[in-house]
């Protein structure tokens, strides 16, 4: 159990490595950050004494050492627009997104698992298919698209709840209806058909052939194994949540990282937009390796494989 | 004689799918007595295992249909009772052992939580100690060795031979007065197959069980059973004791299903198989279901189905060519 | 007896059969949008009875032709420019519909060639490259576009770049998993016992064989790939305006909710239409050519 934690945990840190050379080298490739500063009265030397500051005329090789070495420190740099420090900006963004996904995903979860379970023990019935048509529509329709009809309908028309902001909660019910409902289908998905598979398997039957009673059988003896297989597909899970985050603050126009890095790339504040993508996608990479830690407590063989 | 433990008479179990209804039972009587053991033989998809499934009345839900029949278990007619009483008699007076001894465990549990779980359902007893008790006793009633220190294990640990010993434990650890075991030894190594079917015999000379032995191979057949019931496409085509039917074969699908175990004492050159596939059961011809692959067929076999006839000696036989 | 219930075996054959006809009939529903979807992408200048990008003030915020107080020019009303939604529609369908052809031409490449050589070499480089699918999986296109779109700026060949970059990962997965199958069967091994080089197995042998689930991998991923243009232009990191993308669209009319909802409701409603169709298709393309494939 410990070596394999240790092995992921080694993993995780060389996909950070990974992602934040990816990172660097997207920036280079995208432009000169030093142009994107300048405004119409700029002159030559002011190109100059910035590039200075950021370091950018200094070799390649070097400026990934000095970056590394900042986020090392927990410095991301500052904003272009308003000389703050991009940490600061982030922490602040921060618990307004984490609310808004904590709270989506916890949502779709148990919706997720209450209508995926039913549905595959209630295979091909009016439940089931009503179910599919469920998912099959929250994949198709896009997110931005439902949460401005959502606006329209709430909002616009009806007015119950208010269409932007985060002052009380009733402000979060549209947006994370509108996420819940985003991130739902691939969950729900995923674990009525990993259920239905283990439905189908002999130690399932052998429960029944013991005289378990079905609600046992289902949720004791199937629901763990069944549990497995969305585990393995969390990182995707997660790729859309956090995708659905920066969608849906921009429709809601709530404050958050979504909100933060998009006004940043619409302003060309180049160390925000770089500050949001890594510690999002950090918080990917770090995520993913607790889901495998959890995967070794639900599935004995891979915590006795690495003992 | 011994009394009677199961009595199925005239059994249809059918398969409601998208393309058609499959009668995979189609009218089958047998019954069973303590300490005997009643093998039914035939190839797979014939309905031997749904026959079984039947009798736990476990059927694969949505399709899987009951639709005649009596079964009574020790007086107590089964597809009368209940869901809930149904439950109570599973795994407790009628238990099951199925094929693959590799997926019938459950990965996420241990052994000692899978046994105790039957035990704590069908025995009310008070402690703890008392269901480890049961649960190691039926791990030695299967000649486990060192039971104590297997509860603990995770059914990956074990090796294929010894998950299906854990299997047979789950399945005895009530004392039920009937076991079906669907093709408990086709998964294994031939030797461990021997073990196993010695094992079997042990036991049933230990608990007076009756045992209903599903499988496809004749030779499975002569070590271990008392009688036979040989099914073809969803019917009973004969059924006698094992030692008449190998004397006196009358069905030309028995005869062709012996023929085809491989024997040291006679020198063959090739094995014995039977040409062509037995009918859809879906489509079923209107005479005979083996008309079509039998080499000694009379004219009136593709239009009627020949009736069960009875040639003395509990020796019942479906052939127009038995008269 | 409750548990023998009576069955009437004539009326279940009748349903059943009920069910086959019907589940026919829906394929010919999605078809027919997609059919649509090409031929306005094709024909879009024959089509649409105004210019997608002309300003016309006088004529802004005119109401669908079928609503109270709708203009007949405007069969789907104009946006705040005056412009005429449904052309700009029909423009939108060719932005779509190239975006994610290019992309799962790319994609594709990419994947089935990392998936190949993953699944056939195994090991290390197996390893490797697995892991580096999976993180590959876990970050959303989304944030590469966004921090792309800051330096190049919005634009069709940013969103392309971006959604390619990661794009490669679903492919490599499931490629690998077949050619690790492929490996192991007989002809393969036969090529291999008459000395046949790794290259020419891989491609002789190996893709002929991946071809299906290729396939079907591309196909659903046509969806996906129109909604993620419409959201990365709905963001502001895809089509820069005035192009008409379906996504950019929705954007527009994000203001003019209160007073003119058709400027939102119809391209998110095309959107949710044509992907709709695409998923249908694809679920059914899969069941044809390879039920296995059904988890993906």
């Amino acid at each position: 159990m410990i070596r394999f934690i240790l092995v992921r945990f080694l993993q995780t840190v060389l996909a950070l490595l990974g992602v934040i050379t990816l990172v660097f080298l997207l920036v280079r490739l995208s432009g000169d950050p030093a142009l994107m500063m300048m405004t119409s009265g700029s002159m030559e030397e002011d190109l100059v004494r910035i590039r200075q500051q950021l370091g950018l005329d200094k070799p390649q090789i070097v400026q990934y050492g000095i970056y590394l070495k900042g986020l090392v420190t927990g410095n991301l740099g500052e904003s272009f627009r308003n000389n703050r420090p991009v940490a600061e900006l982030i922490s602040e963004a921060l618990p307004n997104s984490l609310r808004l996904a904590v709270s989506s995903f916890i949502a779709s979860m148990i919706i997720a698992l209450l209508l995926g379970v039913l549905a595959a023990t209630k295979r091909d019935t009016i439940f089931d298919n009503g179910v599919k048509m469920l998912a099959v529509l929250g994949q198709a329709m896009p997110d931005f698209w439902v949460g401005i009809m959502v606006i329209l309908i709430f909002s616009v028309h009806w007015q119950i709840f208010p269409a932007s902001g985060t002052d009380s909660p009733k402000h979060y019910v549209l947006p994370v209806a509108v996420l819940t409902f985003y991130i739902l289908p691939g969950i729900m998905r995923i674990i009525r058909s990993s259920m239905l598979d283990v439905l189908d398997s002999e130690y399932i039957k052998l429960a029944r052939i013991k005289g378990v009673p079905e609600k046992l059988v289902i949720w004791k003896h199937a629901l763990r194994n069944a549990l497995i297989a969305p585990l393995t597909t969390a990182g995707l899970i997660l790729a859309g949540l956090i995708a659905g985050v920066v969608v849906i603050e921009y429709v809601f126009t709530m404050p958050g990282l979504g909100s933060l890095s998009l006004e940043g790339m619409a302003l060309r504040d180049f160390p925000v937009v770089q500050g949001v993508v890594l510690v999002l996608s950090s918080a990917v990479l770090v995520i993913n390796f607790l889901v495998e830690v959890l995967y070794a407590v639900i599935d004995p063989q891979i915590r006795y494989q690495y003992t | 004689m011994s009394k009677i433990v199961l009595e199925v008479e005239g059994l249809r179990t059918s398969f409601f799918t998208r393309k058609g209804i499959v009668k995979a039972v189609d009218g089958v009587s047998f019954f069973v007595r303590e300490k005997e053991t009643l093998g039914i033989v035939g190839e797979s998809g014939c309905g031997k295992t749904v026959t079984g499934m039947s009798i736990m009345r476990l059927l694969p839900e949505p399709g899987g249909k009951i639709v005649g029949g009596r079964i009574t278990l020790n007086g107590t007619s089964l597809l009368e009772l209940s869901k809930r009483e149904m439950r109570n008699i599973r795994g407790c007076m009628v238990s099951m052992i199925l094929q693959d001894p590799m997926t019938s465990l459950n990965p996420v549990y241990t052994i000692g939580d899978q046994i105790a779980e039957s035990v704590r359902m069908h025995q009310n007893l008070a402690d703890e100690k008392m269901i480890t008790n049961e649960v190691v006793s039926s791990l030695r009633l299967l000649q486990i060795p060192s039971p104590e220190t297997l509860l603990k294990n995770y059914p990956f640990q074990l090796s294929g031979g010894m998950r299906q010993r854990v299997v047979g434990a789950i399945a005895m650890c009530c004392k039920p007065s009937l076991l079906i075991a669907d093709e408990p030894t086709t998964a294994l190594d031939a030797t461990i197959q021997a073990q196993y079917i010695a094992l079997f015999k042990d036991i049933q000379a230990k608990t007076d069980v009756a045992i209903i032995f599903i499988t496809h191979d004749f030779g499975v057949i002569a070590d271990m059973c008392h009688r036979v019931a040989v099914m073809y496409a969803g019917k009973i085509v004969e059924s006698a004791s094992t030692s008449e039917i190998f004397k006196k074969p009358q069905h030309p699908y028995t005869r062709a299903l012996i023929n085809s175990v491989p024997r040291l004492d006679r020198k063959d050159d090739r094995l014995y198989s039977i040409e062509g596939q037995p009918p859809s059961l879906m489509h079923l011809p209107p005479g005979c279901r083996f008309c079509e692959r039998c080499s000694d067929s009379l004219e009136i076999c593709s239009k009627e189905e020949p009736p069960e006839k009875n040639i003395g000696n509990n020796h019942t036989v479906s052939c127009w060519r038995v008269q | 007896m409750e548990y023998l219930r009576d069955i009437n075996e004539a009326k279940i054959e009748k349903r059943m059969e009920l069910r086959r006809k019907f589940s026919r009939l829906m394929l010919i529903i999605p078809v027919v949008i997609l059919a649509l979807l090409i031929l306005s992408a094709i024909f879009a200048p024959l089509l649409a009875p105004y210019s997608p990008t002309e300003i016309a003030m006088t004529e802004r915020l005119q109401p669908p032709s079928f609503l109270k107080g709708g203009s007949p020019k405007h069969f789907l009303g104009t946006d705040s420019l005056g412009r005429d939604v449904f052309s700009r529609i029909i423009y939108g369908a060719r932005i779509s519909l190239s975006f994610s052809l290019i992309v799962i031409f790319i994609t594709g490449t990419v994947g089935t060639i990392l998936g190949i050589i993953s699944g056939y070499f195994g090991g290390r480089l197996d390893s490797f490259i697995m892991r580096f699918t999976d993180v590959a999986l876990s970050i959303p296109a989304i944030l590469i576009a966004i921090i792309l779109a800051v330096g190049l700026g919005p634009s069709f060949k940013t969103i392309v770049i971006a959604s390619s970059i990661l794009g490669w990962s679903g492919y490599a997965r499931v490629i690998r998993g077949e050619a690790m199958r492929l490996r192991e069967v007989d002809f393969v091994a036969q090529a291999r016992i008459i000395g046949s080089s790794r290259m020419r197995i891989m491609i002789k042998h190996i893709f002929p064989n991946v071809i299906n689930p290729l396939i079907i991998i591309a196909t659903m991923m046509v969806g996906l790939m129109i909604i993620i243009e419409a959201t990365l232009s709905y963001l502001g990191a895809g089509i820069p305006p005035p192009n008409p993308s379906w996504g950019a669209m929705v954007n527009d009319g994000r203001n003019y909710l209160e007073t003119a909802w058709w400027i939102s409701f119809f391209p998110g409603f095309c959107i949710g239409l044509v992907v709709l169709s695409c998923n249908y298709l694809g679920d059914w393309i899969r069941d044809k050519l390879d039920p296995r494939l059904r988890r993906l």
